[in-house]
């Protein structure tokens, strides 16, 4: 163990001692900060060009049902129509007079409950985001005016708690501002396993084929077993891949909140951290997947440019999932989506994504993670045997032939 | 005890036998010159030692034990095939190698200070390896190996790319090593480096062991039957001689078939032939080399 941890600290120490990896990882923290200053100095502004830029089609009007009495006698603002009960605003959307309708629960004093009963909420949310300000508004003013009782006050503060549902009663489509930060975490730890997986495998992958090319390879193999390199190695770049990861997250941990804050909407939503154990199982095996392919690819080869190209026929099928992600998002528990997050090269990111798009189907992903976790070892057993061999051949890359008998021993 | 031993080592790779019987011994404080030609199963011998390839049939024993990584880590080990780390300083570099040696911290990087410094390599220390010329890049190979003050050397081709001065540095390291009790394995083809350096000779070809003693014994051995003299006089038309012809400074005689060196010296002394130097020649290893080859059929 001592000489694997000697070669991951040597791998560490160079890949950390690096400046493409300094700069990639200080790009994150950096662009969080800009993004905090900016969004703190240039907030209302920002804000404001936002607005406009997601309410570019003026709404028809909502309907109201005020079962709570909150509004009764009060002269409502234009674009806001009061309907007797829910089936008559209903009538009213299905004929497209309004665009949605809002239902004061009867509760509401206590429970600030406010249902908005739409079938359009917009791409992003923005239609959601139009009508929560307008009964937002509604509300704020009838409650100063009545001259609340302070217990009322923090009703005042924070008047409406939305529970959006579509006309069926199902969960509105699209992506609403909640459904956006459910799946942040999984989006970003695909985001996270594309830059660090391929940085760390792609790290390794140099290294092995430089000590191939610079030949120090047979001195560093008489004092150390291939194993004991190739664990030193995966070892080495994992932690510094880790070191990216924390240095990204934890900056990132102090500044989002400061960033929420900064919009109205968003700043009481929390990262579903639910599906965080997932996440990193899906990175942390990856990775190891990957770095067992790079490290066969760079003991087959000669050069690190040749150990490039064919890493390249390697990382154009793990991507596969980015590009059908549309589809993915579309069916998270489809045949395709299933499918991706099953084969071994394609589920790392295929079953982040799946995550990312709010699968529900707990069974498929845990067979995606099992495929992984099955593939893993055999990978990395792969990767021993051709290493050994792999790694004095100079001069030609190692045949399909030599890999199969490598393998067989 | 030898302080590395091998007994009837193969080794073959798919359909090629690259060492098809070789048996040998170095003991503690000689030097053993590894010879051969190109293709005749040297490297793979002591990758063989090293660990790096593991051989089909045969023993290697070190120190008389079963080679281990921790006993194999002992061994200073200059590979023909080596290089450096690319893009990081010398001394690290070196440090990195003694510290897979099994060396702490702290002592790999004073023990690679030290030996850089004594290769006259301790202004390149902070520089980085990329910026090493092929010679100065060589003997920071050679401060690695040497890091862990190793009782077994095993160098092949040490002297390539350094220029004489570099060279002589390194043969009176080797000595100064021989004579702290070191056991080294030179393989190279400066043959003239191995008749001043090595104690004995093992020469490999074919994948086979095909000479093997005492360097001045081998050379005895090989040696035509001629005699080297010295003589400030004029020497022409010796009887038993069939060629005489000048050579650095002396007479080098070939002498006929059953012609004994006691009849050519008799007749000069009868001549009255001033006698510097008088002496049987000896085969340059060269010589032996290329006779050996031969014999063994080796297609170098």
């Amino acid at each position: 163990m001592r000489n694997a941890a000697v070669v991951a600290a040597w791998e560490l120490r160079r890949t950390i001692g690096r400046k493409g990896f300094l700069i990639s990882t200080a790009t994150v923290p950096v662009l969080l900060l800009i993004a905090v200053l900016v969004f703190v100095i240039f907030g209302d502004r920002i804000g404001a060009a936002a607005a406009e830029a997601t309410t570019s089609e003026p709404a028809d009007g909502y309907g109201l049902i005020d079962q709570a009495g909150v509004l009764e006698g009060r002269e409502l603002p234009p674009g806001l129509e009061r309907f007797a009960d829910e089936a008559a605003a209903r009538a009213s959307l299905s004929q497209g007079d309004v665009d949605g309708y809002f239902v004061i629960d009867a509760d509401y004093l206590a429970s600030g409950d406010v249902r908005y009963v739409a079938d359009d909420f917009g791409t992003f949310g923005e239609r959601e985001g139009d009508a929560r300000r307008v009964i937002r508004s509604v509300l704020l003013v009838a409650l100063l005016e009545a001259h609340v009782a302070p217990e009322i006050a923090p009703r005042i503060q924070q008047p409406v708690a939305l529970h959006a549902e579509s006309v069926d009663g199902s969960p509105p489509r699209g992506f609403g501002a909640g459904v956006i930060f459910d799946s942040v975490v999984p989006y970003v730890a695909a985001i996270l396993f594309m830059i660090v997986v391929f940085t760390s495998a792609g790290y390794l992958l140099e290294g092995v084929s430089e000590e191939k090319e610079t030949r120090v390879i047979e001195v560093v193999l008489s004092s150390v077993t291939p194993d004991q390199l190739l664990l030193g190695k995966i070892a080495g770049q994992a932690i510094a891949g880790l070191t990216q990861l924390l240095a990204w997250v934890l900056p990132a941990l102090a500044l989002v909140p400061v960033l929420l804050a900064q919009f109205d909407d968003l700043g009481d939503l929390t990262f579903n951290l639910a599906v965080l154990p997932l996440a990193l199982a899906y990175l942390l095996l990856g990775y190891l997947l990957f770095a067992a392919f790079y490290a066969t690819v760079g003991s087959m080869t000669t050069t690190f440019k040749e150990s490039q190209q064919l890493a390249a026929y390697l990382i154009l099928p793990s991507i596969v999932p980015f590009m059908l992600s549309a589809f993915i998002q579309g069916d998270p528990d489809g045949m395709l989506a299933v499918a991706l997050s099953w084969i071994p090269i394609t589920a790392p990111v295929g079953g982040l994504l799946r995550v990312a798009a709010g699968s529900q189907d707990t069974l498929s992903l845990a067979v995606s993670v099992g495929i992984l976790a099955v593939c893993v070892p055999i990978g990395l057993w792969i990767s021993t045997r051709v290493f050994r061999i792999g790694l004095l051949v100079y001069g030609r890359r190692l045949r399909l032939g030599d890999v199969v008998r490598a393998v067989r021993g | 005890m030898p302080a590395l031993e091998i007994q009837g080592l193969r080794k073959s790779f798919a359909d090629v036998t690259a060492v098809r019987d070789v048996s040998l011994t170095v003991e503690p404080g000689e030097i053993l010159g590894l010879l051969g030609p190109n293709g005749a199963g040297k490297t793979t011998t002591i990758r063989a030692v090293m660990g790096i390839v593991a051989p089909d049939a045969g023993d290697i024993r070190i120190h008389g034990q079963t080679p281990t990584i921790d006993l194999r880590r002992r061994i200073g080990y200059l590979p023909e095939e080596r290089g450096l780390h690319r893009g990081v300083r010398t001394l690290d570099a070196v440090e990195y190698l003694g510290r897979l040696k099994g060396l702490g911290r702290a002592q790999a990087r004073y023990r690679a200070e030290s030996w850089l410094g004594r290769l006259d390599l301790g202004e390149a220390t902070s520089r980085k390896t990329d910026g090493l010329s092929r010679g100065m890049a060589q003997k920071a190979q050679i401060a690695a190996t040497l890091l862990t003050d190793p009782d077994i050397l095993i160098l092949d081709e040490p002297t390539q790319n350094l220029d004489p001065i570099n060279v002589k540095l390194l043969l009176d390291i080797i000595r100064e090593r021989r004579d702290a009790g070191a056991a080294i394995v030179i393989s190279t083809h400066v043959m003239s480096q191995v008749e001043d350096l090595a104690d004995r000779i093992h020469l490999i070809a074919d994948g086979r062991g095909v000479v093997e003693g005492r360097v001045a014994d081998v050379r005895r051995a090989y040696a035509p039957n001629a005699v080297r003299f010295v003589s400030p006089d004029r020497v022409a038309d010796l009887p038993g001689v069939a060629e005489l012809r000048e050579e650095d400074g002396a007479y080098y005689a070939v002498l006929a078939d059953g012609v004994a060196p006691e009849t050519v010296l008799r007749e000069l002394v009868q001549r009255g032939v001033r006698i510097d130097r008088f002496e049987r020649a000896l085969a340059s290893l060269n010589d032996v080399f290329i006779q050996a080859v031969r014999e063994a059929g080796h297609d170098a």
